[in-house]
């Protein structure tokens, strides 16, 4: 039997597949050209592989396409029919991405059953962890108004830090007014971004892997302990992961980091090779 | 007598420049402490003024502005000191120049964070010791001076006895002996002996014939010089039997544009070169040195085209990035020192509001870089030195600026770009300072420039223009080729950490040699990334950025 309140989302919160299934969320694709060849936002990481490859050779930007309002209409109508009596719909923050705007215009026009769309702010995990949050609720058995007002909360304290290859992918993106206004780097520059409220804000320049994932560590040990965690990476080796991730793990209350790679469609914004983390700080503390 | 110390100290300002420790084209300490005592003299030349405490005040106002280097800093405490003590007084006694002198003495040791012995300080010392011992036995000021300046010779005499880099070197310290200079000159105008260079020997040679170097009235073309050989010198050896044609061949073999003109008694020699110390070190076996001149003909010339055209128009096609621009606003300025030109674009893409020129052989004074800071828009501002002979000069610019400055003490534009980096405009200025301080340690420098001179030093025996390696200011390699050298402090550096090297390939360095030299070092080192940037610095066909 289906949950009194269904939810959905976008393959842009880069939940894995495991967990998608598990929470028994909807995840609406979003489709992505790089040179002409078209991509599924949540294929398997053979795909994932290809993608990047061909991301990385790709000299023009490649075009994100946000679902149509209609594609929201029949995929709240699937869930209607799965026989919840509401839908949260938790999208990729509004200022970066037309699906928000998209999914609430198909949500005032659908009449079956009452859609909220949430605002996260957020991108990848950022909205995964609020899609997880609010799972857990529906499962407790939460109503509406409390499902709202907990989701403006894990809001709040939801932040998405990493550290690029380069600018130029988040630059070529537009998406970006600060990014778009820099001037190509003279040097090999790593930004290290911060994702939150809906903004991308630019924490810190280093020039190596190496000290950007110190920097790293360094930022979720000032806001530690937190709730929830995420190592963000691009298809790294676990040789390479699991030393940030052990270092992580002491920075979480209930000690799980969850390794989560990242999906076509955030990388065809932020670019081929980065790191970073998705966490939810604790109730207290505010990063 | 301020004139006469500083015609005095100009007459010794290449034999104290020769006195480096280390074999770099460095931060000349005669020349920057003529360069402070010019403007010293600048500042009391014009005033008809008798009182001996405003004289003085206006000695140390003009030192303090015209500071350069770390010696010309210190030196422009030693001033303040002194001014500060005879203050309002009219006359000065004995008691009023010991007490002067301890002021002075004391005041230096103040501007140091760490006072290292065996340097100007340990000069100044001695030397307000000695005024105080003998002011007790006498009331004469010049036979007072000439005690002190006795001292100050036997405190010179023993700075390789303190200090072991000196001894190592084989040198007396540059900064104490510049002081001594300068006490000197004082005493020699006290006792009515000359201190401008001998006029029988300008009358011997026909200067109007011998002077045929660039000239700033001059046109651009004639400006135009080989910049294999920058440097511009210029003396007259005088002696008994001279023999001009055997010093004119010697000369002529050193570089450029060689004339040596005169008879037996005076030669006039003037050749451009690439190392200055060649040919005077050459004249000195030959007889006694005067109105030496050495002149960077390269910075005259960069001078020359900023003053005749200060907006140069770019070619077509050309991109030049002009800005990091911050989405954010501009709250904290930054002024950075620098030489060349891609190092200025690299500074200015990250972040540098203001770039001034300078470095390691020309350091900028503090009143150079007050007027960058004048520039900035900004309440705060942030100094990256990026020398270690700037260091102080920065600081005494912040202290004396009306804006709210700090001081990041970097020593090498590498290190400068590091802490860049960490800038953040929305953070406080302590906190940019730590983050930038922590940001620039995690930088290692590596140069490559020509040895001006032979030594030994750290177990490297070093010949005059052989290709020398430093790695954080450390001497570790000496080879014959630019390249060779480059190699051998990759080798030598601790690179278990290190992810990324920029190889920033400066003046006589072509672009395709560089790239070829970081395409063979990609090879060598599997686990490093090159990097090839335009820097366009002088004296340092390589700079390394190790990350």
């Amino acid at each position: 039997m289906g949950h009194r309140i269904g939810i959905i989302t976008d393959s842009v919160a880069d939940l894995p597949a495991v967990v998608v299934e598990a929470l028994d969320v909807k995840v609406v694709p979003i489709h992505l050209l790089v040179d002409g060849q078209s991509y599924r936002g949540n294929e398997s990481s053979l795909d994932r592989q290809q993608f990047q490859r061909s991301l990385r050779r790709s000299t023009s930007p490649p075009q994100t396409a946000a679902p149509s309002y209609q594609e929201f209409i029949l995929a709240y109508q699937a869930l209607a029919e799965s026989g919840v009596e509401a839908i949260v719909g938790l999208f990729v923050a509004s200022q970066l991405s037309s699906i928000f705007n998209q999914a609430r215009y198909a949500a005032e026009l659908f009449q079956d059953v009452p859609v909220r769309i949430l605002e996260t702010g957020q991108v990848s995990m950022g909205v995964g962890w609020q899609v997880v949050a609010i799972s857990e609720a529906v499962k407790r058995g939460a109503a509406l108004p409390e499902i709202e007002a907990l989701a403006h909360g894990v809001k709040r304290r939801t932040h998405v830090v990493g550290v690029l290859g380069s600018l130029e992918h988040l630059r070529r993106s537009g998406r970006v007014g600060w990014a778009q206004a820099t001037v190509g780097d003279l040097l090999q520059i790593k930004p290290v971004i911060e994702f939150y409220g809906g903004e991308a804000r630019l924490l810190n320049r280093v020039r190596t892997q190496r000290r950007g994932v110190t920097w790293l560590i360094e930022w979720v040990r000032k806001v530690a302990p937190v709730e929830r965690l995420a190592l963000l990476h691009t298809g790294m080796e676990p040789g390479t992961l699991n030393p940030i991730k052990a270092a992580l793990q002491m920075c979480v209350a209930n000690g799980e980091v969850w390794v989560v790679e990242a999906g076509p469609v955030f990388l065809a914004h932020i670019g081929p090779t980065g790191i970073g983390v998705a966490v939810v700080c604790g109730e207290n503390k505010g990063a | 007598m301020v004139g006469a110390a500083l015609s005095w100290l100009r007459r010794h300002q290449a034999a104290i420049n020769a006195l480096n420790v280390f074999p770099v084209p460095d931060g000349d300490t005669g020349t920057n402490m003529t360069l402070t005592m010019t403007s010293a003299w600048q500042e009391v030349e014009p005033q008809r003024e008798d009182s001996v405490g405003k004289i003085a005040a206006m000695i140390a106002h003009g030192a303090l502005m015209g500071a350069r280097g770390n010696s010309g800093v210190i030196l422009s405490q030693i001033w303040r000191g002194f001014a500060r003590s005879l203050d309002t007084k009219t006359r000065m006694d004995a008691g009023d120049l010991a007490e002067a002198m301890q002021q002075a003495a004391d005041t230096a040791y103040k501007g140091v964070v760490k006072p290292v012995e065996g340097t100007i300080l340990t000069v100044i010392r001695e030397t307000a010791e000695e005024a105080q011992l003998a002011a007790h036995e006498t009331q004469d000021l010049e036979m007072m001076f000439e005690r002190m300046l006795q001292r100050a010779r036997k405190a010179e005499a023993r700075t390789p006895a303190l200090l072991p880099v000196l001894r190592q070197a084989g040198v007396v310290d540059s900064g104490g002996q510049g002081l001594v200079v300068i006490l000197e000159g004082m005493w020699r105008h006290m006792k009515g002996m000359p201190v401008v260079e001998s006029e029988r020997l300008a009358q011997v040679v026909d200067l109007a014939t011998a002077v045929d170097h660039p000239h700033p009235d001059m046109t651009l073309d004639a400006l135009h010089f080989d910049s294999n050989y920058p440097y511009d010198v210029q003396f007259i050896i005088a002696g008994y039997d001279l023999d001009v044609d055997a010093i004119r061949q010697r000369i002529e073999a050193m570089g450029d544009c060689p004339l040596v003109v005169g008879d037996s008694r005076a030669v006039k020699v003037h050749v451009h070169v690439s190392d200055p110390g060649a040919p005077i070190s050459f004249g000195v076996l030959c007889g006694s040195l005067s109105d030496v001149v050495v002149e960077n003909m390269q910075d005259q010339y960069q001078e020359f085209i900023a003053g005749r055209d200060a907006h140069p128009v770019m070619g077509p096609g050309i991109e030049v990035p002009v800005a990091f621009v911050q989405a954010e606003p501009q709250l904290i300025g930054v002024v950075v020192v620098a030489a060349g030109e891609g190092m200025e674009q690299v500074l200015q893409s990250l972040g540098a509001t203001v770039v001034v020129e300078g470095g390691q052989t020309m350091n900028p004074s503090t009143a150079d870089i007050l007027k960058a800071l004048d520039q900035l828009t900004t309440s705060k501002a942030i100094i990256l030195p990026n020398n270690k002979n700037i260091i102080m000069a920065a600081e005494q610019a912040a202290e004396m600026s009306d804006l709210e400055v700090a001081v990041v003490p970097t020593r090498s534009v590498p290190q400068g770009i590091g802490a860049l980096l960490a800038l953040d405009q929305q953070a406080t200025l302590d906190g940019n300072v730590a983050a930038m301080v922590r940001s620039a340690s995690e930088v290692m420098t590596g140069e490559v420039t020509r040895a001006v001179r032979d030594v030994n030093l750290n177990g490297i025996t070093v010949h005059q223009g052989d290709v020398i390696g430093l790695l954080d200011g450390i001497l570790v390699s000496a080879a014959a080729s630019f390249a060779a050298v480059v190699r051998d402090l990759i080798g030598k550096a601790d690179i278990d950490d290190r992810e990324l090297v920029t190889l920033y390939y400066g003046e006589g360095v072509a672009e395709g040699e560089a790239a070829d030299l970081a395409d063979e070092l990609t090879a060598a080192y599997p686990s490093l990334e090159f990097e090839v940037i335009f820097g366009g610095q002088p004296h340092y066909p390589y700079l390394l950025s190790i990350e």
